[in-house]
């Protein structure tokens, strides 16, 4: 049985009750047990590995872009006298650099879910109590942070453009 | 097939598979190059050549045929072995030589202990210490053939050693390649340069038939008002000119050519025309304005040593490109383009899935597209066969008959046979030629 209130109101009110409890816990007991407090140490372990993943996709967006950059400075040197505006080239890269990003984070949480679905049922720290584990997919949290990625990456590849277009053609196509 | 020769083929096949189609680049090739020779594949610009030389390289494998070099199938190496021989069996040095550099070392310490001697002899005794990307098109070329004499291989490899380089530096390199082969090592090579050929004790021609055509039509002096003009123009690094007081007057409808040695000062000449750097003094003026500005595409157009095709548009597309950005439409006149220089068969390829001398001529084509006032061009002819170099002669001929003024710098000196006006850049002065 399940109730929401202050223990000491609670308690006093079952063993009045013909409910007759044998156990009565509390979530403060529950946050204290040692497996559940291994459990949120691991969580948490997870979350961090998470953000360095995140961190260093980041970082990998930023050599790819400059790769990129490098590369093909002079093409787009080239391309701005043929016609390219500036707006067109930073949002040619702007969309590049987001479409990048979007997918690979679309891809990321797609396999989360995935590889979530049949782990979950293994990482019950108290096994002998109920309830089972419940896998809540957190929809607006995936699709919040999908958002800010791709924001991120479109950021950055406009970023990028602005200093292609500042970077020195000339000594590209002299060690051509 | 001598049971002596170093590197053999026997019925070597290649096609290469893209989106556009496939591509058969070799057809059952056959080749034997003996110990202490030279061998040069020679033929048209996408003829196979450097596919075949990449082969030999094991850096690729070819669909049939075998390779075998000092006795091994090079194709089925792997792993170790692999890697053991390209380190110690076969340099390999690309068409590109930037490729087969580091860029952020230098040359010494590229070419290891004890070597800097071998880097000399090919006039880089003052380069040394320069990064490697520091060193102009031609000192890349050449220390990149140092790096690869150095490594002491008894086989070389090497695509177009001399297309990026003036007589007097390929006089270099041909002397250094005849020293290797004196001491015994083989080298297999590709080119098209006509010294480097006589010093091949083997010629394979991998599409025989293809002739440059016959005479050479040079261009009249043209007089009238100037559509480009370059008056004592300079430009100094680091405190030492490299062109100084430079003038050149081009009108419509003239092809001009300034020629000079690699490291002469044509490239920055031909930048500072371009407004890709600004000139310490002097000015530019296009159609008889003077401009600080950035000219647009139609103004004046620009064919640099690095072409710069859009890696992800067709060869089509990348030629279409400037009149696409300026709002334009004229598929004839690409189509007319491409097959003026040979590319109508490749117009849905990709620029990777093309040879590099096929990138040069797609790279005029983008120039010329929108029929540009002004035409730049920075050693058209430096990776075409005599075939092919003729298509590019033609093609700017068409252009300056079409009006476009064209400025073309190299270090050929038959290419002042196609030009009305000439002139000569040493050490960054130029003189009209007599």
């Amino acid at each position: 049985m399940w109730a929401r209130g202050s223990p000491a109101a609670i308690e006093p009110a079952l063993a009045a009750s013909s409910l007759a409890p044998f156990y009565v816990t509390t979530p403060s007991h529950i946050r204290e047990n040692g497996s559940v407090g291994a459990a949120r140490r691991s969580y948490r372990f997870v979350t961090v590995i998470a953000i360095a993943a995140g961190a260093l996709s980041l970082l990998s967006l930023l050599l790819y872009l400059q790769a990129r950059q490098r590369s093909q400075r002079i093409a787009t040197a080239l391309a701005r006298r043929m016609g390219l505006g500036r707006l067109g080239d930073a949002a040619a890269l702007a969309l590049e650099a987001g479409a990048v990003v979007a997918v690979a984070t679309g891809v990321g949480g797609l396999v989360a879910v995935l590889t979530a679905a049949p782990v979950i049922g293994h990482v019950d720290p108290l096994p002998l109590y109920a309830p089972r584990p419940v896998a809540v997919i957190p929809w607006l949290t995936l699709a919040a942070s999908t958002a800010a990625a791709t924001a991120a990456g479109m950021l950055v590849g406009a970023a990028a453009a602005v200093l292609a277009a500042r970077s020195d053609v000339a000594e590209a196509l002299r060690v051509a | 097939m001598p049971e002596t020769a170093v590197v053999t083929c026997r019925g070597v096949s290649k096609t290469y598979v893209a989106a556009a189609g496939s591509v058969e680049a070799l057809h059952a090739v056959e080749l034997a190059v003996e110990a202490g020779t030279i061998a040069a594949l020679v033929g048209r610009s996408g003829s196979g050549k450097s596919t075949l030389l990449r082969l030999i390289a094991s850096l690729d494998e070819p669909d049939a045929g075998r390779i075998a070099v000092l006795g091994t199938d090079v194709a089925a190496l792997r792993g170790r072995a692999l890697r053991r021989y390209r380190r110690t069996s076969a340099a390999y040095v690309a068409q590109r030589a930037a490729a087969s550099l580091v860029p952020h070392l230098t040359v010494r310490e590229q070419l290891g202990a004890g070597n800097a001697e071998t880097a000399a002899g090919l006039g880089l005794a003052s380069r040394l210490d320069a990064r490697a990307e520091q060193l102009s098109g031609g000192e890349q070329a050449r220390a990149a053939l140092a790096v690869a004499l150095a490594r002491d291989t008894p086989v070389l490899l090497l695509d177009e050693p001399t297309a990026e380089l003036d007589r007097a530096a390929a006089t270099l390199v041909i002397g250094a390649l005849a020293t290797a082969a004196a001491e015994g090592r083989t080298v297999v090579l590709t080119t098209h340069d006509e010294d480097l050929l006589e010093l091949a004790s083997t010629t394979i021609d991998l599409a025989p038939g293809a002739e440059a055509p016959e005479g050479v039509h040079r261009r009249a002096t043209v007089t009238g008002p100037a559509l480009l003009e370059v008056r004592r123009l300079s430009k100094a690094y680091r405190g030492r000119f490299v062109v100084e007081d430079a003038s050149v007057r081009l009108g419509r409808g003239e092809l001009g050519v300034v020629l000079g040695r690699s490291g002469s000062g044509k490239s920055t000449l031909l930048m500072a025309i371009g407004r890709f750097l600004r000139p310490d003094a002097g000015s530019v003026a296009i159609a008889g304005a003077e401009t600080q500005a950035v000219p647009p595409w139609h103004t004046l157009a620009y064919l640099a040593q690095r072409f710069a095709l859009l890696p992800e548009l067709s060869v089509r597309e990348n030629v279409a490109l400037p009149l696409r950005l300026s709002g334009e439409r004229d598929d004839a006149r690409v189509t007319a383009l491409l097959d003026q220089l040979a590319l109508g068969e490749l117009a849905d390829r990709k620029p990777a899935e093309i040879s590099i001398g096929q990138q040069q001529r797609a790279a005029l084509a983008r120039a010329l597209a929108p029929r540009p006032a002004v035409l730049v061009a920075d050693e058209p002819t430096s990776h075409q066969d005599r075939a092919s170099a003729a298509l590019v002669w033609d093609a700017l001929s068409a252009a300056a008959d079409d009006g476009t003024a064209c400025l073309v710098a190299t270090h050929e000196e038959a290419a002042a046979a196609h030009a009305g006006r000439v002139w000569r850049i040493v050490d960054g002065r130029v003189t009209p030629d007599s």
